[in-house]
């Protein structure tokens, strides 16, 4: 299975085996501002992925995959506490510098996360343009396993 | 008025099913001093407080509440995998099992449903957050204390 992420060679290398074939971007809604082309907006297929952000994806590889989603967590968390903070303390210049980059630290790495192709972490993530992969298992409380009545 | 993330605040990875512990941590869900307590109290205190910034706190913690009753409902339900109805018995988990099975309801240790009558929502202000304030050291209770002090948490 090719786990690159290649964005230029979608042409034809991708085999998602999902029966929906190229014809299914004709129905798709138009997509403003997303391609460089500017004459076609619609998300394709393969065609203009190389400019589109919604795309075929795959299974990304595990380890770099963890070591971001542990990064996103503690950026994450530094995020929560600073709102705290701020909540009571709205004119501290120094935490909302802070809170500014940490923020665009954090937003850095979301998008390298989803650009991996993983199941996303925001419902905007889901980058797939075949599947809303939004709904895919598992769970956060599944903690890997498929669920269900035999988990 | 609520974006979420697909992820526990911190992973929970439990090895070892355990329905006596699991008929224990519910009530750090849906028991007087649990997390669903505490997000229902600041979620509704929040309306009618008379400045932002209390409101702008009410709101961020009670939201982080939520995710910590998701923590404690993950817990839970890794605790409760394929069990058998002789595990079920022993753990004392059957009275909790017979009604709900391995489904996540929230109630206390002791069986009681998840009550709002365990939190309170004053139109004054310091009356809802001195409740806040006894609700937050009642967690101390369960808490190892330090020979010679409460520590504030």
């Amino acid at each position: 299975m090719n786990r690159e992420r290649n964005i230029e060679n979608m042409n034809g290398s991708h085999s998602m085996g999902r029966g929906a074939g190229g014809s299914s971007s004709e129905n798709m809604p138009k997509m403003n501002g997303n391609t460089s082309n500017g004459m076609n907006g619609r998300t394709s297929h393969g065609m203009s992925a190389q400019n589109s952000r919604w795309r075929t994806v795959q299974s990304p590889s595990s380890q770099e995959l963890s070591e971001l989603l542990e990064k996103i967590r503690e950026l994450g968390f530094v995020k929560t506490e600073l709102e705290l903070y701020l909540d009571t303390h709205p004119t501290c210049k120094v935490a909302i510098d802070y809170y500014h980059r940490t923020v665009d630290a954090l937003a850095d790495l979301m998008e390298r996360y989803h650009a991996q192709g993983a199941d996303p972490l925001v419902a905007s993530g889901s980058l797939d343009s075949n599947e809303w992969n939004w709904v895919n298992m598992p769970w956060p409380w599944q903690n890997g396993s498929k669920g269900g009545r035999d988990r | 008025m609520w974006i979420y993330e697909k992820k526990l605040q911190y992973p929970v990875k439990i090895a070892t099913p355990n329905p006596r512990l699991a008929g224990l941590i519910i009530t750090a869900l849906g028991g007087p001093d649990g997390e669903m307590g505490a997000a229902t109290r600041y979620l509704n205190q929040r309306y009618t407080m008379p400045d932002g910034r209390v409101i702008g706190t009410l709101t961020d913690v009670g939201s982080e509440e939520l995710g910590h009753m998701e923590m404690v409902a993950s817990i839970v339900y890794q605790l409760t995998r394929n069990l058998t109805p002789d595990e079920i018995k022993a753990g004392g988990f059957d009275k909790y099992y017979v009604d709900n099975g391995a489904a996540i309801y929230p109630s206390s240790a002791s069986g009681v449903p998840f009550n709002a009558m365990a939190i309170a929502s004053k139109e004054d202000a310091l009356a809802s957050i001195t409740e806040d304030l006894a609700a937050d050291a009642a967690i101390l209770q369960e808490q190892p204390l330090s020979k010679n002090r409460r520590k504030a948490l």
